[in-house]
């Protein structure tokens, strides 16, 4: 669906944001864009959906260069930025004036999202606050039923009951043919939702594993104090104790923590990053 | 499926733009209508009851230009600034489409609104003075109109570059840079005229005749004045694909 080779960007040429990055996006799957602020995660969205061009190396969707924006490309898949400005329409009159340009746009899956979203779908949704105009957004990005669906921080300014709302729309809107990619910084609201990790660290993946794949080779757990620490990869302080993840070399389940993971890989020599990298047959790009 | 050009995507594109604009282009014009109404009043109260055939056709020309200049600098804003600009570049029409829709508003759209709204302006207030027998036929003179319509062309297809290339007031800024251009055109073109010549020069702008000082006026054959009109016409030629140029290379 999305394959990127060798890309190169920055908004100057001297200071690249993404370097000889190469990725594989599939369908069927919820990716998990994780990165500090800054790291480039909107940057990367913006070659993927077209809104960025690559300095070098090729970003295609579905076989075509995504910067040449051609529609065909476009009526399969939707980008909803970060900060999003609704049009002067109700929410039944975009769908009437938006949704006939995605072929697999579904009325009634918009109407059945709305509701459950609790969004008003006859009241002008530049008349609504931030955090409802993005939901109203966020049906309509479900219901146009994309091959690539692309969220950037798309639970910034939800409330609590909202973003739990949204992971189970996420969740039922994906089929074997749908691509959805989610960036955040706040890893939490992600967990329980994705199925592989991508984190984006000093302009480059570091990490793009399923859930599985981590669970299968990491343990994560925590340490009591004086506890013997031989083998742990990675540990660091919380109100719970020593949190550390450890080889899973006794091939017991654990459930992958996701802050405690990205923290890892985010330090300097990362000794979980040499570990996966070590232990996986990553493919020759 | 033609990735250029759709005339059911085209339909889609003009209906969406129209449905999201229409309060906005409505109230415009009757904000026009207003303004034009409160000018041709206060030129009628200069003019002992109604506006002279000469004040009509200036007030057709200033405000033709005003509005071009306004409306086509908003024209293709919405994929440029800020966060409608990646729905906007996002959705799936061609990048002709999307630049013919927003041509189309600010071109043909531009010009009968205005005309509209003049002549009803026009003609409430000469009616009010019972002298709708003044009212100005902007047809009469086809030297005028020639010349009003490829200036007005020529504002629209600088301001609608503007329109996508500045992302913060682009009104502000497209009309700094031409005023700046030409004032920087106008002084280089006097100075290098002055060494050319060696002497001293009265007036001078590009594209034009010269006065020398204290001495005759120098031009162009009539013959060849006439090739200078083409100018303008040359500059919206290059300026509209340029505006197109930039859309297919908008980046956020």
């Amino acid at each position: 669906m999305v394959r990127i080779r060798h890309l190169h960007f920055g908004y100057s040429r001297r200071a690249l944001q993404l370097e000889n990055l190469s990725l594989d996006l599939l369908p069927g799957r919820i990716y998990g864009l994780l990165g500090k602020n800054g790291a480039g995660k909107s940057t990367l969205l913006k070659n993927i959906v077209g809104l960025a061009f690559p300095q070098a190396g090729t970003c295609d969707v579905n076989g075509h260069p995504a910067a040449r924006r051609r529609p065909a490309t476009l009526q399969d898949l939707f980008f909803l930025p970060e900060d999003v400005k609704a049009p002067a329409a109700t929410a039944h009159e975009l769908a009437a004036s938006t949704g006939a340009f995605y072929p697999r746009f579904d009325h009634g899956a918009y109407t059945a999202y709305l509701a459950e979203l609790d969004v008003p779908p006859a009241v002008r949704l530049d008349k609504l606050s931030f955090g409802q105009q993005k939901k109203a957004l966020i049906a309509f990005a479900l219901a146009t039923n994309t091959g690539l669906l692309v969220l950037d921080e798309p639970t910034n300014g939800l409330d609590i009951p909202s973003k739990a709302q949204f992971r189970k729309l996420v969740a039922r809107a994906l089929g074997d043919e749908r691509c959805v990619v989610i960036s955040t910084h706040q890893v939490r609201d992600l967990d329980s939702l994705i199925d592989t990790v991508l984190v984006l660290h000093q302009r480059r993946i570091v990490l793009n594993h399923t859930i599985d794949e981590l669970a299968e080779q990491l343990a994560f757990g925590s340490l009591a104090p004086g506890a013997d620490a031989t083998g742990v990869l990675y540990h660091e302080a919380s109100v719970r104790g020593q949190q550390v993840i450890r080889p899973n070399e006794a091939g017991a389940f654990s459930r992958v923590d996701l802050e405690v993971l990205f923290n890892a890989l985010t330090t300097p020599q990362s000794a979980v990053a040499a570990y996966l990298a070590t232990h996986r047959h990553e493919p020759v790009f | 499926m033609n990735q250029y050009f759709s005339f059911v995507r085209f339909g889609r594109l003009l209906r969406k733009h129209t449905a999201e604009h229409f309060s906005a282009y409505a109230l415009g014009s009757i904000v026009l209508l207003g303004g034009l109404l409160a000018i041709f009043s206060f030129l009628s109260y200069l003019n002992n009851g109604a506006p002279s055939q000469g004040g009509q056709v200036a007030i057709y020309t200033l405000g033709l230009m005003g509005a071009a200049a306004f409306f086509a600098s908003t024209a293709l804003a919405e994929y440029s600034q800020g966060s409608s600009a990646a729905l906007a570049l996002t959705l799936p029409a061609s990048h002709f489409e999307k630049y013919l829709v927003a041509w189309l508003f600010s071109v043909p759209g531009v010009l009968l609104v205005f005309t509209a709204a003049f002549y009803l302006a026009d003609w409430l207030v000469l009616a009010a003075a019972d002298r709708t027998d003044g009212l100005v036929n902007l047809l009469d003179n086809k030297t005028w109109l020639r010349s009003m319509l490829v200036y007005f062309l020529l504002l629209h297809a600088v301001a609608l570059w503007g329109s996508i290339f500045f992302r913060r007031q682009p009104f502000v800024r497209t009309g700094f840079l031409l005023f700046g251009v030409i004032a920087i055109l106008s002084l280089l073109n006097y100075g290098a005229l002055g060494l050319l010549l060696g002497t001293k020069l009265g007036f001078s702008l590009p594209f034009s005749w010269i006065q020398l000082h204290d001495g005759p006026r120098l031009s162009l054959p009539e013959s060849q004045v006439q090739w200078l009109s083409w100018v303008p016409v040359a500059l919206v030629l290059l300026l509209w694909p340029a505006a197109y140029a930039r859309l297919t290379e908008q980046q956020l």
